[in-house]
């Protein structure tokens, strides 16, 4: 356990430097803690990797909600359209119009953060998340429900949701993201935020607000300044 | 440091995701403005930005950088400078400002590539229990000693951490050999 110990004061740099070169003239010599440092690495490195991943996708996300709201502000013939719409067809058209541009507005389709698609590690949900990462939504449906019919896996519906989000089937991913409401399990937050995107597009508010006020409470972290902005446009 | 990025940093180094956003909005026009003159196409420069920002948010909170005489941004551009260095030379491309992004600082290095065993051990820590991941992120991630696993956790005592975290060892690797 000392031997742990001392790796991992390495690896998370809480060495001084002469320490350091004796760790390090340490394992040059003894290749059996070598092998162990190595092994130790190894794991060290997954988990980096995964986390990076992981913040990747959420960065992305961020950068995509930041662009599209750009867009959207940066259009101010959008805005006069909406005021014409006002105008001649009374304010519960434009009331519509605006909301459903809401979907539009905070909705990105999220990242295959689950498995990555790497060549030669080719695994029976592989499949299903290629035709995901290329849009091919419909595709990915079918894939994913295969995969669902042999095993439950709760990260599997998600995407199978998500698919159905994709390819503009809004109620049919309601469905299957009222499933996952009460499963532990890590995409718990993301669940409420899409499946309130869902309710969006199909003009049921009352119901979206509800869901992110749930996802405000058990997720109070999540996409916080996007929860707070969208609940604020309702 | 002054007082605005010292407190960043420490939210950083606590783990706090929200200030990963907050240095990502607070640095992003003047990092890609900074490296806009290295001719890098917009695409690829904001995925250096972003790579660099996962950089140092990982150094600070699972490599313990002390940020003392250096500020955050400071580093986060030392970090930029690494990446775009590595763009040009993965590129081959050839610039004569390849030179003046070289910079003297072992920790500002990106890391190597992955192996395809710690790839197979990425995707594995994907499929084992939620108990083992958490488990084996405090270790081996966040290396916390057992001692400290079992002062911030429900385990009973260091055994119980041992043997539980022998256990989910034993099964990533197994997925790993699959």
């Amino acid at each position: 356990m000392k031997t742990d110990q001392h790796i991992q004061d390495y690896l998370h740099n809480r060495m001084r430097s002469d320490e350091r070169k004796s760790f390090e003239n340490l394992f040059e010599e003894d290749k059996d803690f070598k092998k162990e440092f190595e092994e130790h690495k190894a794991v060290f490195n997954a988990f980096k990797i995964n986390e990076a991943q992981r913040l990747k996708a959420k960065l992305k996300s961020h950068e995509a909600q930041k662009s599209s709201k750009k867009r959207f502000i940066s259009k101010p013939v959008i805005y006069s359209i909406a005021a014409i719409f006002m105008v001649l067809l009374g304010s519960s058209v434009y009331f519509n119009f605006f909301q459903q541009d809401l979907y539009k507005t905070y909705f990105d389709p999220y990242p295959n953060v689950y498995q990555p698609v790497v060549r030669g590690n080719e695994v029976e949900s592989t499949e299903a998340f290629m035709y995901y990462e290329n849009k091919a939504y419909k595709e990915a449906q079918n894939a994913f429900e295969a995969l669902l019919q042999m095993e439950e896996n709760p990260n599997i519906r998600f995407y199978y949701a998500l698919s159905f989000l994709n390819n503009k089937q809004p109620k049919e991913a309601i469905v299957e993201f009222e499933k996952l409401r009460n499963v532990k399990f890590e995409f718990q937050a993301e669940v409420l935020w899409y499946q309130a995107l869902a309710e969006i597009q199909l003009e049921n508010f009352e119901k979206a607000e509800s869901i992110l006020k749930t996802l405000q409470s058990k997720h109070p972290e999540y996409k916080k300044k996007g929860v707070e902005e969208l609940m604020g446009d309702l | 440091m002054n007082k605005s990025s010292d407190f960043l940093y420490e939210r950083l180094k606590d783990g706090d995701e929200t200030a990963i956003v907050e240095m990502y909005d607070c640095y992003q026009a003047e990092f890609l403005n900074f490296f806009k003159k290295y001719d890098i196409n917009e695409t690829s420069l904001l995925d250096i930005f972003q790579d660099s920002i996962i950089v140092i948010y990982q150094k600070i909170l699972v490599e313990n950088l002390e940020l003392t005489s250096s500020s955050l941004k400071t580093y986060l551009f030392g970090i930029g400078k690494h990446k775009v260095y590595d763009y040009f030379k993965k590129k081959q491309i050839q610039t004569n400002d390849l030179e003046s992004l070289k910079v003297n600082v072992e920790d500002l290095k990106s890391d190597k590539e992955p192996n395809i065993y710690e790839l197979k051990l990425a995707r594995g820590l994907k499929q084992i229990s939620e108990s083992c991941q958490h488990i084996l992120t405090l270790f081996y991630y966040r290396g916390l000693s057992i001692k400290d696993i079992v002062e911030q956790t429900d385990y009973k005592d260091e055994n119980t951490v041992k043997s539980h975290k022998s256990r989910c060892l034993k099964k990533l690797k197994t997925l790993c050999k699959a």
